[in-house]
């Protein structure tokens, strides 16, 4: 595993790819922190006169969302492309620690990727003296965050020998995570205004998703077909069909099951998680959250490269 | 060291691999032959662990490939189709990379990495991008990855595919070294390729194994089959006609010049067999009033055998070529019987490594050419004396001149189309 290591690690700095990599993200992370004023501060830097790492953090569940994927994925996808991948596959190592390998590679690189935005804080201690609580809360929420989308992204990258194509997928299931938590409360309206809709919804979206997944996985075209089918039927009808129109004087309160499942999708939303560490409270639901998805997407990843044998 | 127990691969619906079984013992060098598609790879993809087949089993060094793949990937070395390499890096650190995935380290990886750089050949490039190598080096750096950790079982998928003859020849010797103490399967489109090193072959077409058995077993079956060429004026219906003649395994239409028909038997019994279907064939044509313009026998080499395989005709099992030498026209015939191919020989058959080039591919032609550009042709079969060119030989009994000589190569040369007598008419 540690040759592994070693050998993906040294892929990512012997191409200039890399060190592009790192120096993109931290000019972009610093330029839009200071021009950008996402958390309604009064305007950006130069009107508010005043320096913070709000912005930063405020940002970069988005960034990292496009730029983890460009990290990973190279990690399969490459090897899938040049016959590596034959190599990696019947070498005397288990697979899981193949992936492994890779994956503690990757997540070498995001900590360096990390590690050169330092020179925020630096400069903020420079200027007067920070709430380093937060600041290291932010961090730490940034890490893994970014350990998250990179478990997708390795996944992902397993699926294809096309490195673009394991951005892409990669690039917008991140960007659904992210905009999860954003859709509550869009889904907490329509619960309230729709409630039959808002249901077909949440059921009705993970499957197509798993099918879509299936699909990939298995290459079975007509599955995926499918899917995308029975999810523009099913999503589009439950609009044809007549609900009791609420009375503008009444407004309906939701069930305790409409209730629990606003709340589950609060517990699946990675922005939820990623702003209570980042205020600096370290708690366990939140660790357990990122580890359960990178152990989730670490693993599929195994499976998928596994069942290919049998394929 | 190898059992490979009856197994089927489907890819979908598609049967990459019907019911292979074969057997390869250790300091075996087992040749693994057919064209292109015709499952050589999912063999050897199967035995690596790389995929599983869906029915049958296999056993590499004791293990079984399905329930204990690890154990067989740690004694197996494979070089796939493609040379598996990291372009980023180079040589040395790609070498000592290998090693370490196979869990070599300290002196243990250091010397292994003396041993394989000497036997690749490496050291003058160790310092260079793998990118950056011909890819001759590229093969090599392959192998060496293969070699690392000191194998006992050396499977290598077309290791010399694409390489000048002069790369061939190096790889050739290399895996030469090696037979003594490893197993080793190399799979190769071109027959000159696996009958230069391998003791054994098996042959494969479609998925399905159609020969297995040494050098000298199928050419002992060369030497029992022989062709007969055939060209008539006219001649319609003569093709259905010659089917049903005794002693005639399989007959084939050529392209004939204008208004002759130009046919290939395959006889069995040798060449008292060709000897007998030339007279039957010539009977026939005279009852029918057909002209004959040519009636060859010729001896058949590995070659032809290897493409009647392939073509699905029947061939005699390995019969009594100890008939051969008594008869004076066997020994002509026995000269085609390619044993160890020179190099002006394999350099001739380079165009078979294209696909097409199965049915255009002439042995007796690259023999020829092969002997004109100098070479010699040995004979592998030790029951046969020193087959004499028969050329010379027409020129020691006064029947031929010089000149006369020197006009006849030129002519089987050109290979060219008008009718000519040949020997049995």
């Amino acid at each position: 595993m540690i040759a592994i290591f070693r050998r993906e690690l040294r892929g990512y700095f012997d191409s200039l790819m890399g060190v592009g990599i790192i120096g993109a993200f931290v000019v972009l992370m610093m330029l839009l922190s200071l021009l950008l004023d996402p958390m309604g501060q009064g305007g950006d830097w130069f009107k508010r006169g005043e320096l913070s790492m709000r912005t930063f953090f405020g940002i970069f569940p988005w960034v990292a969302a496009v730029v983890v994927p460009a990290v990973s994925m190279r990690l399969w996808a490459e090897d899938r492309r040049q016959a590596t991948f034959e190599m990696l596959m019947t070498l005397p190592i288990p697979t899981w620690q193949v992936a492994l390998g890779k994956y503690l590679a990757g997540l070498t690189f995001l900590a360096a990727m990390l590690a050169g935005t330092l020179a925020f804080p630096l400069m903020l201690a420079n200027f007067g003296q920070p709430d380093w609580g937060p600041v290291f809360g932010g961090y730490i929420a940034c890490f893994l965050l970014g350990a998250a989308f990179l478990a997708v992204g390795l996944f992902l990258s397993g699926l294809t020998e096309n490195q673009a194509l394991a951005f892409f997928a990669a690039m917008l299931i991140c960007l659904g995570l992210v905009g999860l938590g954003e859709m509550r409360g869009f889904l907490g309206e329509l619960a309230r205004s729709r409630p039959n809709a808002a249901m077909v919804h949440v059921v009705t979206v993970p499957i197509i998703g798993l099918m879509l997944l299936a699909a990939s996985v298995g290459r079975d075209k007509a599955v995926g077909a499918a899917a995308i089918a029975m999810g523009l039927l099913v999503n589009s009808a439950v609009y044809l069909w007549e609900e009791a129109p609420v009375a503008a004087d009444k407004v309906r309160v939701l069930s305790p099951q409409g209730e629990a499942v606003v709340a589950a999708m609060g517990q699946v939303s990675v922005l939820d998680h990623f702003r209570e560490i980042e205020r600096g409270v370290v708690y366990t639901n939140g660790l357990v959250f990122f580890a359960s998805l990178v152990v989730l997407f670490v693993l599929l990843n195994v499976w998928s490269l596994e069942s290919r044998r049998h394929s | 060291m190898i059992e490979v127990r009856g197994i089927t691969k489907y890819y979908g619906t598609f049967k990459a691999l019907d019911d292979v079984s074969f057997d390869v013992a250790k300091g075996e060098v087992l040749g693994f032959l057919g064209p292109n598609g015709a499952g050589k790879s999912t063999t050897m993809k199967v035995l690596t662990t790389y995929i599983s087949a869906s029915q049958g089993t296999a056993r590499v060094a004791g293990f079984d490939v399905h329930a204990q793949p690890h154990e067989v990937r740690r004694r197996i070395g494979y070089l796939p189709e493609t040379p598996p390499l990291y372009g980023d890096m180079i040589v040395e650190d790609y070498l000592a990379f290998a090693g370490r995935a196979r869990g070599l380290n300290g002196p243990t990886l250091k010397q292994r990495l003396d041993v394989v750089v000497a036997e690749t050949g490496l050291a003058r490039k160790l310092k260079s991008r793998v990118s950056e190598l011909s890819k001759g080096f590229k093969q090599r750096t392959g192998i060496a990855q293969a070699l690392i950790h000191d194998p006992e079982v050396l499977i290598l998928d077309e290791p010399t595919s694409g390489l000048d003859p002069m790369q061939i020849i190096e790889i050739r010797n290399l895996i030469d070294r090696l037979r003594k103490d490893k197993c080793i399967i190399f799979s190769t489109h071109i027959l000159q390729e696996a009958t230069a090193v391998a003791s054994r072959l098996v042959i494969v077409n479609g998925g399905r194994k159609v020969a297995d058995g040494t050098v000298d077993d199928l050419a002992r079956q060369a030497s029992d089959n022989q062709k007969v060429r055939v060209l008539a004026r006219g001649g319609d219906g003569l093709q259905d006609a010659l089917r049903t003649v005794a002693g005639v395994l399989s007959v084939d239409r050529h392209n004939p010049p204008q208004g002759y028909t130009r046919l290939e038997l395959v006889t069995s019994g040798g060449a008292l067999g060709a000897r007998a279907v030339c007279e039957k064939v010539f009977e026939l044509c005279r009852s029918r009033g057909i002209a004959l313009a040519e009636l060859a026998p010729q001896g058949m080499t590995l070659e032809d055998i290897f493409l009647q395989m392939l073509r699905g005709k029947p061939t005699t099992p390995v019969a009594d070529a100890q008939q051969l030498p008594d008869d004076p026209d066997a020994t002509a015939a026995a000269t085609r019987v390619v044993g160890k191919p020179t190099e002006a020989e394999n350099y001739s058959a380079m165009p078979a490594a294209s696909e097409t080039a199965w049915d255009v591919i002439d042995a007796g032609a690259i023999t020829e050419k092969a002997r004109s550009m100098g070479a010699k042709t040995e004979t592998d079969l030790p029951a046969l004396p020193d087959a004499p060119d028969p050329f010379a030989t027409a020129a020691a009994s006064g029947g031929m001149s010089a000149a006369d000589i020197a006009a006849a190569k030129r002519a089987m040369e050109k290979k060219d189309d008008t009718p000519k007598t040949g020997g049995g008419a």
